[in-house]
């Protein structure tokens, strides 16, 4: 099973790196071959094509027709689990 | 490692401030006049603040770490604030929600992969209950520092 997740942050990489750690973890924990595209949120366009799942730890406001989760529990440490759960969720789809 | 780059003059204990603006100026003055940060650092602490709001909320406390990049930094930097009343500070991620912050973390990178470490760090001590707990409980300076090296140190072994 191939996933491709965009992880993505406004400002610096910073928190899109410890996002993405996370979700590759979490997704080699359960099976799931993911691909990780971490970019800025102004740049979630251009790569769109074949992505699975969008995580964000910067506001969106826009719907891409992708599933998007924030990835700020995995910062702030509230809601770990449901944020995993969620995202198994998709891409286990 | 975070705590070697802390400095208890640049920790705050009980500050007295209403606003994030007034957080910036009395923190970032503090990492200009030290001369860890350029004399510009505090205006461009606002402005970042306010196109990516840095507010974290812990569930038990709220924190913020505002940090500028790497061009307004001289060398790298560590200063802590805890208020007196609680600072409200957009939500990273979601900045239409504030969260009213007792604890600020204020960074000075002058490297931006030196950056993701110490964000890596602060995410490990926040998500910590009981360093935080200490950290929003400690009588002094040292007692802030202790508790921020003994997690890492901590880390250190289990890695």
């Amino acid at each position: 099973m191939h996933k491709k997740v965009i992880v993505a942050c406004g400002g610096a990489v910073a928190t899109s790196t410890i996002a993405a750690n996370k979700v590759v973890d979490l997704c080699k924990k359960n099976g799931i071959d993911v691909e990780i595209c971490q970019i800025r949120i102004s740049e979630i366009d251009s790569y769109l094509s074949g992505v699975d799942l969008i995580v964000t730890t910067s506001r969106v406001k826009r719907d891409y027709g992708i599933p998007l989760i924030t990835g700020m529990p995995f910062i702030s440490g509230v809601g770990v689990e449901k944020t995993e759960q969620d995202i198994l969720a998709v891409l286990k789809n | 490692m975070l705590w070697k780059e802390l400095d208890r003059e640049l920790i705050f204990l009980d500050l007295d401030v209403q606003c994030s603006d007034q957080v910036m100026d009395v923190l970032g003055g503090a990492l200009v006049k030290t001369g860890y940060c350029k004399p510009d650092y505090v205006k461009a602490l606002k402005k970042r603040e306010k196109e990516f709001p840095t507010g974290i909320d812990t569930g038990l406390s709220g924190i913020a770490i505002p940090h500028t990049t790497v061009n307004y930094v001289n060398k790298g930097k560590i200063a802590i604030a805890r208020f007196v009343h609680k600072v409200p500070f957009h939500q990273m991620g979601n900045d239409e929600e504030v969260v009213d912050v007792k604890l600020v973390f204020m960074l000075a990178v002058d490297n931006p992969k030196r950056h993701l470490k110490k964000l890596q760090s602060i995410v490990e001590v926040i998500q910590d209950a009981s360093v935080l707990m200490k950290l929003l409980n400690a009588k002094t300076e040292e007692q802030i520092i202790d508790a921020i090296k003994e997690k890492e140190m901590s880390e250190c072994i289990r890695r």
